[in-house]
């Protein structure tokens, strides 16, 4: 077990390397001199040599990394160049609207995809089954920003039940901020129920044709516990799994919705500085997000065990 | 009578085709007693037992005619509530595969719990003691520590015994043990089947010993029904049935099976042919193309189940001359 | 089946658009956010441009994009695939580096590398094609790995035959359904990911006709000209649909074992 954690450890380290040295070139691989960049428009020739070398920009390229990989370890991810102020602080402010927006739409997906999936196992070939394998397939199709609009023009334009964009602090209240999130969670979730709908129904049809389902069943257990009791925890292995690796795909729905309903989270700070060529935002945001999914997936192997007893490392 | 079977016709449907896989059966299970159920691989013994107990796939599966009295109740005409109360109260039921047929996600106790909380008002910890309990009626060392295991820290014949507490966890009236020992080894098979005799008279239970072994048979059955395609074609006592086999079928059962007094054989007679299959209706005896007695009658009619002697019944035409060769 | 039939019709219809859709880029400043009519069967957006014209000619982009990353992706993560599946020490650290792509999300990752070049459709395509690489490698990788225990491919080495003649007659049929099938699942992707770059504004050039670009061109209108947002938005989503029902229908056809388990 031990031993297993500590190479699952390495390797997560190994990616995350991985991941420090691309990020690091495409700050070097950025067309213009960072110095130049930074010294603006005004800056003299003298000025900007003074920042290269107070960048350490004129050392080799190998020193350089473990120079900036030190500071990034350090929580230092540097400045914004657009607006001076540290790359963390400024998505520290952006933090609270994208992590709302992510946790309800994992909460709506998992819960609703796995109780689809599992529906549609049940009466497999049935009717209901077969709504839910349309549905799945439509899920996978329609992009989360057409289902956006969609979603205003029907529930804010047409109707006013909802607003139709923005954000509200959760300190301002509880229903101010969820009813701001709504439509976004919906819309961002409908890829992810279908997906997960899908792993669940196909994993737990396999799990419903195994003979501890019989013995279940004879022993008289009712419906509702061999599909939540017995089969659920034997088809969890493969969904965790998607959860887990959804979790990127989340990230970049999370950066379109936000557009869409106009969030001030950390998606727009992405989108926005690419418009203005902010180099170390665009950094700081993938190395954070990377480390946040290889972190979610590691935990997500290590809680295998905690599902099925058969698994020891 | 504790369980009255009549004319039980049982279908198999898929795209293509439907199976029969029930030809329409017929018998009876007295209080405490042990019926054996004997034949080849795919003649209908385990749809039998799971068609008693309404276990069959729905989509795929239907039975299409007949009664199945319990306690002079039809468990056909049952809601699926009813019929839910009946499983693994009042008929319980042991499958082949021990290695797959225990959850792997949840300790052997608390599935034997499981079984004790379903069909009665008990906690979980007393039905935790219950399951301790059965463990030990079930001769597993150290039951209080096996309660915790999980399935596969346990041996394929401790898991048998495993299944076989959880299914006499409730004091069943009928177990339905289908193939119990078929997937252990010989060592290992005799100690459950001389454990499950040893708790059948125990507890009183009727037994339905559900095998192709004819060895088992007569170590642990009273009676026993002899099925091919679909259909019983002997009925008997075990020692009319082993004296005087009435249908060509059974006695080439009886001739495959290795006699251990004659030692070494050369080679095992074998029935020749394959069984037919249950797809198309079948015209005349289904036994008749393997059948040495095999006459015209045979090809054209169907024999009926009639008696050859007291409680002794054969579906066969030549049921006397057979008995006789 | 009836996917790639639909597919098919998309691709005439795009590709004739010339035809009879019109004038996808001529601005009219007296006909902005018109409603539909027989001159403009889906109106015209906030510059009054032909929204009908617009979407049609909108389709080959996502076209182009979605079938050149298709294709992409599956030529380099054969390369890739195939050689790591037979060489060790590349193996390691191919596999490490499809890890550390695979973290990053899709969309970061594009527009982290348009974000050094500027958009044009060239690079957009490369941006597209490169986060999707892991997926087709690891299919390609671990389909090779199985092949080479076969007997058969032992036994072709052993005898004596070169290995690029050993992949090309043994792992290479054998690779070709599977990649197929992944193909389409990356061409739907691409599509969508273009889409989704171009709606942020890092995609398509603006003056390109790209679904994604009219939709983030027609946000603010929403409420006054629906159509211009919707139009393209439900091509948008038929067309990834044509092709993830071709996905499913190759993956049937390879693989009848699932279609009976679905």
């Amino acid at each position: 077990m031990a031993t297993y954690i500590l190479r699952r450890i390495f390797s997560t380290i190994a990616v995350m390397v991985m991941v420090g040295v691309f990020v690091f070139l495409l700050l070097r691989l950025a067309p213009g001199d960072p110095a130049a960049i930074i010294a603006g428009d005004k800056g003299t020739p003298e000025m900007i040599a003074g920042i290269r070398e107070q960048l350490g920009l004129n050392e080799p390229l190998p020193v350089q990394f473990v120079h900036w990989a030190l500071s990034i370890l350090s929580g230092d991810f540097g400045t914004s160049i657009f607006t001076g102020l540290p790359v963390l602080e400024l998505i520290s402010q952006r933090l609270e609207p994208t992590v709302s927006l992510s946790i309800l739409t994992m909460i709506l997906s998992v819960t609703t995809g796995i109780s689809f999936g599992i529906v549609a196992a049940w009466r497999a070939g049935g009717l209901i089954d077969r709504i839910l394998t349309v549905f799945a397939t439509l899920g996978f199709s329609v992009p989360v920003f057409v289902v956006g609009f969609f979603l205003i023009y029907l529930f804010a334009i047409i109707s006013h039940w909802l607003p139709v964009q923005g954000y509200q602090p959760i300190d301002h209240g509880f229903g101010p901020w969820l009813v701001h999130l709504i439509l976004p969670t919906v819309a961002l979730s409908l890829g992810y129920i279908a997906f997960i709908a899908r792993i669940a129904r196909a994993s737990m049809l396999e799990v419903l044709s195994e003979d501890y389902m019989r013995t279940a069943a004879a022993k008289g257990a009712s419906s509702y516990a061999m599909l939540f009791h017995h089969a659920l925890k034997n088809a969890g292995v493969p969904i965790l799994t998607v959860i887990g690796l959804s979790f990127a795909s989340l990230v970049g729905g999370v950066v379109i919705t936000e557009t869409v309903f106009n969030i001030p989270g950390v998606g727009r700070l992405v989108v926005d500085a690419i418009n203005n060529r902010d180099y170390p935002i665009i950094q700081g945001v993938l190395i954070l997000v990377s480390a946040l999914y290889v972190l979610i997936n590691l935990a997500v192997d290590l809680s295998y065990t905690l599902v099925d007893p058969r698994i020891r490392y | 009578m504790l369980l009255d079977v009549r004319d039980l016709e049982t279908h198999f449907y898929s795209e293509e085709s439907v199976t029969r896989a029930l030809g329409g059966i017929s018998f009876q299970v007295k209080k405490g007693e042990t019926l054996g159920v004997v034949g080849e691989s795919g003649c209908g013994k385990s749809v039998t037992a799971l068609t008693i107990l309404r276990l069959l796939p729905k989509l795929s599966a239907r039975t299409v005619g007949g009664e199945i009295h319990f306690h002079g109740r039809n468990l056909l005409e049952l809601s699926d509530r009813e019929m839910r109360k009946i499983r693994g109260d009042q008929i319980a039921m042991i499958f082949q595969e021990p290695m797959t047929s225990l959850n792997p996600v949840y300790t052997v106790g608390r599935q034997i719990a499981e079984a004790v909380q379903i069909h009665t008002k008990a906690s979980r910890s007393v039905a935790m003691e219950k399951a301790e309990e059965m463990l030990r009626l079930v001769r597993i060392a150290d039951p209080e520590l096996r309660v915790n295991n999980y399935p596969h820290e346990m041996s394929g014949g401790m898991r048998q015994r495993a299944v076989i507490a959880m299914a006499l966890a409730c004091s069943p009236e009928l177990l339905i043990a289908d193939e119990p020992t078929t997937a252990l080894d010989v060592t290992i098979q005799a100690q459950i089947l001389r454990l499950i005799v040893d708790l059948k008279e125990r507890t009183g239970t009727a037994v339905m010993f559900i095998t192709h072994d004819l060895g088992v048979v007569a170590e642990t059955c009273q009676r026993v029904i002899v099925m091919y395609a679909g259909r019983i074609v002997e009925q008997a006592n075990v020692i009319d049935l082993f004296a005087r086999p009435a249908h060509p079928y059974t006695q080439g059962l009886m001739r495959s099976v290795p006699d251990r007094r004659r030692g070494r054989q050369r080679r095992l007679p074998e029935i020749p042919g394959i069984v037919p299959s249950l797809r198309e209706p079948i015209v005349g005896c289904s036994f008749a193309p393997r059948c040495p007695f095999a006459i015209d009658i045979c090809r054209e009619k169907t024999p009926a189940l009639r008696d050859v002697g007291s409680s002794h019944a054969a579906a066969c035409w030549r049921a006397e001359e057979v008995m006789g060769a | 089946m009836i996917g790639g039939g639909f597919l098919a019709l998309l691709i005439v219809l795009a590709l004739a658009a010339p035809l009879y859709a019109g004038d996808p880029s001529s601005m009219d400043p007296f006909k902005r956010l018109q409603p539909p009519s027989a001159e403009m069967w889906f109106g015209s957006d906030n510059l009054g441009r032909d929204v009908f014209a617009r979407t049609i000619f909108g389709a080959r982009i996502s076209l182009v994009v979605g079938l050149l990353s298709a294709v992409g992706a599956a030529l380099g993560g054969l390369l890739i695939g195939v050689i790591a599946g037979y060489v060790r020490a590349f193996d390691n650290i191919a596999m490490r580096v499809m890890d550390g792509l695979m973290s990053i999300p899709t969309i970061l990752l594009a527009i982290a590398l348009i974000s050094l070049t500027g958009s044009g459709i060239g690079i957009l395509i490369v941006a597209i094609t490169i986060p999707q690489l892991p997926s087709v490698t690891r299919m390609v990788r671990s389909a090779v790995l199985s092949v080479r225990e076969r007997p058969y491919v032992e036994a072709a080495v052993s005898g004596g035959a070169r290995l690029p003649k050993v992949l090309w007659r043994h792992i290479l049929p054998s690779t070709i359904a599977p990649l197929m099938v992944q193909s389409a699942i990356v061409c739907a992707d691409a599509i969508l990911t273009e889409a989704g770059l171009s709606f942020l504004g890092v995609g398509v050039p603006p003056e390109i006709p790209s679904w994604g670009n009219m939709i983030s061109n027609s946000r603010l209108y929403l409420s006054i000209a629906p159509l211009t947002i919707f139009a393209p938005g439900i091509c948008l989503a038929v067309m990834v649909l044509a092709v993830n029902l071709l996905g499913d229908g190759l993956r049937d056809l390879f693989d009848p074992r699932a279609k009976r388990r679905r």
